[in-house]
């Protein structure tokens, strides 16, 4: 007869066992493998990680086998950083790293550069920023962190001024000086493109631009990414790592391997320029 | 008063042209959309009543035709129709951007559903009136007008009551493409950054809002009931 | 004044073809109160109905009135016509966010009448059916009885010269009816309108119907004046609603409870012709010396015309009975014998 007290010390016992296995795989990260590498398990989102697979081919000669792991969303990956599932991961730009880390506490640090997503300000009508007339209109994206960036590349490109207090998320209401009263349409960063015809300059996210078949190095009037890299620009794309392992030798290796020549070339074609290294390099 | 107010209510007394200027955005899509989309959504419904099946104009192919297409744009979630009617909205408004270029997409997510609410509201309408109005010999205009609009009233005066609080909510996503208003204001602010002030005070005047139209709709459903 | 030629109408539900009306020829003259009488379902709804046109008869058929082929009449011909032929129905159809007057005046509007005529009109006919007191109420507020002389005032505006009345009085107590067949028929007596009357009760019939048809499954069975329909139905419906209204089956139930002395006779009289003014059984006593003792009888009048029969005892001598019985004969009374005591 089935016995349920039975079935409960079975359970108790198998998830026991599971669970002390599971324990058992998070310190052996230094444990040498079937075929004699080191593993280093990296966390990424979505399918585009051709750079990391060529850096993991160069990785293999020196020993170390580099590891995808492959997570759904944005919201998972610093988390099983933090819990020691994975050892780096690479998704994330500054900005939203430092703000993910205060509100759940992670203790993560930055471990190198990869690449910066491009932001430019597109148009139908005009060539260049400088075209714009008394009370042109100018699309950009409505959510806190696209919307303060566009808002920054508009400063950039001389057309307005924000209240540099507000630092990297400044909103319509921080501007400080707007001389050819430019009105801002806030919209959803999905529809930047679509709503060109319909402004000046549409500010829109080179993964949107691409999307809407636009060509982010030579179609955009004007773009937030150009010469040199500002090493306090906030939207780098950055390799995180657990505070305690910033010093590993192994990242150290991982992160050596992905900023060469190469990577910046995979980038450059891969996403039509729309993704910049932000790594200086050879 | 203005300190408590600062005390209670901070994010909504740091910007309240904002708000005020929400507050005109959203009347002025209800208004405009409202008006235009009452009168389609009136003529559809009638359309569907009288080429209905035994209906005075009883047309198959009209009425096939116009049922098909309001279910399809009705299975329409409204966001999407925000998106895919740019192009149209610039045919007819010249703008897709902003509360002009909110107008179109908004009479297209009302009409559809509006027009069933008036099919719905002229079908309770006995068929013994309408046999009597041929009787005594009304065209269909005439006893489209003097018999199910006029016979009526109250029921339309309740749908469309119904359709403009709807109507309220599709503004609330008029934002996504720059259009604005009260729920533009909530979601950005009170959503977005976190600023739950500003949510309560939208609710606040958009409760008002609603509470107008309903008091003012009832006024004309007991003026005009026998 | 209306001709009613091969008129069929027949619908199909899916594979379900349904003969509504079959092959109806009938004839209604200027001026008189045409009756059409049947169970529900017999079809008489919808004849009608063929009468404006709110039916279309099958193809064939021809519905002619005042000399007009309503079939052949276009849209806007037909809605003219229309104002010709009235209607009045058994839910009166008022419409209910219009007062009294307001329902009258709609068949007067949108015809280049001054709005003053108008109203002149309307209270005049309101004044003819009793009810100038009510003006300013709505349907709502009305009994049956008031909502069907507005309704008839109503159908009376557009100075009709049919008035078609489906099933009038069937939604209306026993009183209220009375007082609404009577006021058809003085519009009749006085304005000469032709009426026909859709009804299932026999009672509408007598108290109103010069002629009558009687309806069954979609065919009309039998028709005639009233009295000859009355007096002498062939058919075994029209003998169905007959007996509903009268009392003299009645004696069936109870025939052979009833004592009979030797040489009584238990009879039963019909009267079946018009004419039978002098008193019939008294004769009998006064000529044939037999004692006429009367059980019960039913009789009304139609058309001022005696209708209904007697059951009695006859008693006296045997012979003097049989001659008295056999001298009614020639006079339209028929005779049957129910026992022999």
């Amino acid at each position: 007869m089935f016995n349920f007290n039975n079935f409960k010390k079975a359970a108790v016992i198998a998830s026991l066992g599971l669970a002390l296995t599971a324990c058992g795989d998070k310190d052996n990260k230094e444990t040498a493998s079937n075929d004699g590498l080191v593993e280093v398990k990296l966390g990424v989102v979505g399918e585009h990680n051709n750079e990391w697979k060529a850096t993991a081919e160069r990785l293999e000669k020196e020993g170390i086998k580099l590891t995808l792991v492959k997570f759904a969303d944005y919201t998972l990956p610093n988390r099983a950083l933090n819990d020691g599932e994975i050892d780096i991961n690479s998704f994330q730009h500054v900005a939203y790293f430092k703000s993910d880390c205060e509100e759940h506490g992670y203790d993560l640090a930055n471990v190198g550069n990869t690449y910066i997503a491009v932001m430019g300000a597109y148009s139908d009508k005009i060539k260049s920023m400088d075209e714009l007339k008394d009370g042109d209109t100018i699309a950009i994206p409505n959510d806190p962190t696209n919307g303060g960036r566009a808002l920054k590349l508009v400063e950039r490109a001389g057309v307005i001024k924000l209240d540099p207090a507000k630092g990297y998320i400044p909103t319509v209401r921080d501007i400080t000086e707007n001389p050819k009263n430019i009105k801002f349409y806030e919209v959803d960063a999905g529809n930047t493109p679509s709503l060109i015809p319909d402004v000046a300059v549409s500010v829109i996210n080179s993964n949107y631009a691409i999307d809407n078949n636009l060509d982010p190095l030579n179609d955009a009037i004007f773009s937030d990414v150009t010469g040199e890299i500002d090493e306090n620009n906030p939207y780098i794309n950055i390799v995180v790592a657990k505070s305690s392992n910033k010093d590993n030798e192994n990242i150290k290796k991982v992160m050596k391997a992905y900023q060469v020549k190469e990577t910046a070339e995979i980038l450059l074609k891969e996403y039509k320029g729309s993704q910049i290294a932000a790594f200086k390099f050879e | 008063m203005v300190d408590l107010l600062k005390g209670i209510i901070p994010n909504v007394v740091n910007k309240p042209d904002e708000l005020l200027e929400s507050i005109n955005q959203t009347f002025y899509m209800l208004s405009v959309s409202g008006s235009i989309a009452f009168v389609l959504g009136l003529i559809l419904g009638v359309v569907l009543i009288v080429t209905r099946p035994n209906g005075i104009l009883e047309n198959k192919f009209v009425f096939s035709m116009l049922s098909y297409t309001i279910n399809t744009f009705r299975s329409i979630p409204f966001v999407i129709l925000l998106a895919a009617l740019i192009p149209f909205s610039r045919m007819i408004v010249g703008t897709a951007i902003g509360t002009t270029g909110a107008m179109v997409p908004l009479v297209v997510g009302t009409v559809p559903f509006f027009s069933r609410q008036i099919e719905s509201a002229l079908s309770s309408i006995d068929s013994g009136l309408v046999e009597a109005a041929q009787s005594m010999g009304s065209s269909p205009l005439g006893i489209i007008f003097r018999v199910y609009l006029k016979e009526s009233i109250p029921h339309i005066v309740r749908v469309t009551q119904i359709t403009a609080i709807s109507l309220i909510g599709l503004t609330a996503m008029a934002g996504a493409i720059g259009g604005g208003g009260l729920g533009d204001f909530a979601i950005r602010y009170g959503h977005q950054r976190g600023q739950t002030d500003v949510t309560y005070v939208t609710v606040l005047v958009i409760l008002c809002i609603v509470a107008f139209i309903q008091s003012f709709g009832n006024l004309i459903i007991k003026k005009s009931s026998h | 004044m209306i001709k009613l030629s091969n008129i069929n109408k027949t619908y199909y539900r899916g594979k379900n073809v349904i003969k509504a009306v079959q092959n109806v020829n009938l004839e209604i003259r200027e001026g008189e109160i045409f009756g059409v009488i049947g169970f529900s379902g017999a079809g008489k709804s919808t004849l009608v109905r063929c009468i404006n046109l709110l039916e279309r008869p099958d193809e064939g058929g021809s519905v002619i009135v005042d000399g007009v082929e309503i079939t052949k009449l276009t849209s806007k011909q037909l809605r003219e016509e229309r104002k010709e032929i009235s209607m009045i129905f058994q839910h009166f159809n008022l419409m209910p966010s219009r007062t009294v007057l307001e329902n009258v005046l709609y068949p007067l509007a949108y015809r280049g009448i001054p709005k003053s005529e108008q109203i002149k009109k309307a209270m005049s006919l309101l004044k003819l059916v009793d009810l100038e007191d009510r003006i300013e109420n709505y349907p709502r507020q009305l009994s049956g009885g008031q909502k069907q002389r507005v309704a008839i005032a109503r159908a009376l505006a557009s100075d009709p010269k049919v008035l078609l009345c489906d099933e009038a009085t069937s939604a209306l107590d026993p009183t209220t009816t009375q007082e609404i067949l009577a006021l058809l028929k003085k519009l009749n007596e006085k304005l000469g309108i032709t009426i026909v009357v859709i009804t299932h009760e026999m009672d509408v019939v007598k108290e109103l119907c010069h002629r009558v048809a009687v309806m069954e499954n979609g065919k009309v069975v039998e028709y005639g004046d009233t009295f000859s329909i009355f007096a002498n139905p062939s058919c075994e419906i029209t003998k169905r609603f007959l007996r509903a209204t009268s009392n003299l089956s009645k004696i069936d139930d109870i025939a052979d409870k009833i004592d009979l002395n030797n040489g009584e006779v238990l009879v039963r009289f019909t009267y079946i012709g018009k004419g039978v003014s002098e008193p019939v059984l008294s004769s009998l006593t006064s000529q044939f010396s037999v004692i006429v003792n009367i059980i019960f009888a039913d009789v009304t009048l139609i058309g001022g015309n005696p209708i209904g029969g007697t059951v009695a005892i006859l008693s006296g001598d045997k012979s003097d009975i049989e001659k008295a019985l056999n001298s009614l004969d020639s006079r339209n009374v028929k005779v049957e014998v129910i026992r022999r005591g």
